[in-house]
């Protein structure tokens, strides 16, 4: 799946996270910022990686400013981004 | 605990989540008409079901107690309002003001009591950022259950979602049912003030005078009131939280004895209140118990629950033809067969359901002031009512009079101002045969008190 423009999902509500998904040429870029990065940083990482493998995202900048969120929370705002961001 | 209070349809994940986006579009709306800093108030309410009575109710306690720290504080507030979502009520305040003052005051209402862990007092900035804990040097928000910080708990689900859930349910009793039965005890205090502020009543303390009283004013009726506040917080409360009614009364006894005490403490001594504490106790009691169950509260229920409460209370008059001593009470229902305020409890309150109430209504609508109803309505206890008060001063033959007396008064249809004018006269009298119809003064109280509540 190819991103095509700027697209955003989420907020930054707590237990929530703001997704930015962006067109990148070279692989996937990740910036990430955490409220619980100490605690769950490797386990986010390691989740945006796998969804975006799920949903066959090659080339993407995305950043992610968690407040929190629970896994089934982050994924459905990544792949919202991305949806928003291929059309 | 009525199952209802928690039970609400499920959120899916798709929709709590959209619910949010479109909370935060609403938040761009406002910053783009307003360029000011903004509330956002939610709660916090976990698990997938977000609506339920209890939810909603405590919502607007918390949307009512921001209204009002805005109003003390003297903040400009240029928009409010509440919307209603899938995922609960949202409310929004638009403040000219600095933002971190607005949190300053939010955060205080979070703190000011345990149940409030469950109140999101965001305050945002017209960029879209939010004012954190820390830019005022605060400890973030800790988890429900533990002392870790709520983030980190919530991240992990470290307590389990049910857990959580039922934390959060039981918090939400706290909050709803605590300032339920503040709301309950304001009225009780209310209508104490409003018996004893009723003029003229013969023979009883009112704005006029000390009826045949020497020990006690307005002053001292005030004091005993709002010190008996607490008793009809406390009593109302356990109401709420009480499986079933039946039979209550035995449980109620020491919070009661316990109240006279505070009574005696205001009143250096005086016994303004007794009846009252316990009266209205049982009513507060009833109150609270069909608030509990989250029923309507109509005069029928509230009866029906009064003497469900009192079903054993006869039984106080067990035994006494061997007792060597007897109280005042005893001896009436011995040698009179007057059960006096035990009586009334035990049939639910007839003089204030059957008689009262209903000609309170039909008065009020006849365009009487509160005041004069008041006056009219004691009259007919008066003429109805076998007062013990009466009975222990005057005897059998003071009572009567005082009884035929009230009933010449009701017969002969007076003009208002004429009748009025007559209960002075009534006042003076009671005052010269030192007579006062206490026992009526409370079943005029619990009149007003259950006017106040259906």
């Amino acid at each position: 799946m190819e991103i095509k423009k700027l697209a955003t999902a989420g907020t930054l509500e707590s237990s929530d996270a703001f997704i930015t998904v962006e067109p990148n040429e070279n692989g996937i870029e990740l910036n990430l910022e955490s409220v619980v990065i100490n605690q769950f940083g490797e386990e986010i990482e390691a989740l945006v990686y796998s969804v975006l493998d799920e949903l066959d995202v090659k080339n993407v900048n995305i950043s992610i400013n968690d407040r929190g969120a629970v896994e089934c929370v982050l994924r459905a705002r990544i792949e919202t981004a991305v949806m928003r961001g291929k059309e | 605990m009525n199952i209802n209070e928690t039970y609400g349809k499920e959120l899916p994940l798709w929709q709590l989540l959209s619910c949010r986006e479109e909370r935060v579009s609403k938040q761009q709306m406002l910053f783009d008409e307003f360029h000011l800093p903004l509330i956002c108030f939610t709660l916090n309410i976990a698990g997938p079901v977000k609506r339920f009575a209890l939810a909603d109710e405590a919502f607007f306690y918390g949307y009512n107690s921001i209204s009002d720290q805005l109003l003390n504080g003297g903040f400009a507030v240029k928009y409010a309002e509440y919307i209603e979502r899938d995922s609960g009520f949202e409310g929004y305040f638009v403040i000219a003001g600095d933002a971190l003052e607005i949190k300053k005051m939010a955060v205080s209402i979070e703190e000011s009591c345990p149940a409030h862990r469950l109140f999101d007092i965001d305050v945002i900035r017209p960029d879209g950022t939010k004012v954190s804990r820390s830019e005022l040097e605060m400890a973030e928000r800790k988890c429900l259950v533990c002392d870790n910080p709520a983030a980190v708990c919530g991240r992990s689900r470290a307590h389990g979602l049910n857990t959580i859930i039922e934390r959060t349910h039981f918090m939400l009793r706290e909050l709803v049912y605590s300032r339920k039965a503040e709301d309950i005890a304001k009225k009780a205090v209310k209508a104490l003030l409003d018996e004893v502020y009723t003029t003229p009543k013969p023979g009883l303390v009112d704005r006029n005078n000390s009826g045949a009283h020497t020990d006690m004013d307005i002053a001292l009726f005030e004091k005993s009131a709002h010190a008996l506040s607490r008793y009809f917080h406390d009593i109302s409360l356990m109401g709420m939280t009480a499986e079933n009614c039946r039979g209550a009364l035995s449980s109620l006894r020491e919070i009661g004895k316990n109240a006279e005490s505070t009574m005696l403490e205001a009143t250096n001594g005086v016994n303004t209140h007794k009846g009252a504490i316990f009266s209205m106790g049982i009513m507060c009691y009833a109150v609270g118990f069909l608030m509990g169950q989250s029923e309507k509260i109509t005069a029928e229920k509230l009866r029906k629950s009064c003497k469900e409460v009192c079903c054993d209370v006869m039984a106080d008059f067990d035994g006494i033809a061997d007792k060597s001593k007897r109280t005042a009470g005893e001896e009436f229902y011995l040698n009179h067969h007057i059960a006096g305020i035990r009586g009334e409890a035990y049939y639910g309150f007839p003089a204030v359901f059957d008689l009262a109430l209903p000609f309170f209504e039909d008065i009020k609508r006849n365009g009487f002031s509160e005041n004069e109803a008041g006056c009219i309505i004691l009259l007919q206890l008066m003429a109805q009512i076998e007062d013990t008060n009466v009975l222990k001063r005057g005897g059998t033959d003071g009572l009567m009079r005082c009884m035929t007396k009230a009933k010449h008064l009701l017969s002969v249809r007076l003009p208002l101002t004429e009748l009025m004018d007559e209960l002075k006269r009534f006042d003076e009298e009671m005052i010269r045969m030192n007579l006062s119809p206490g026992g009526c003064a409370d079943l005029l109280a619990l009149t007003y008190f259950a006017d106040s509540i259906i």
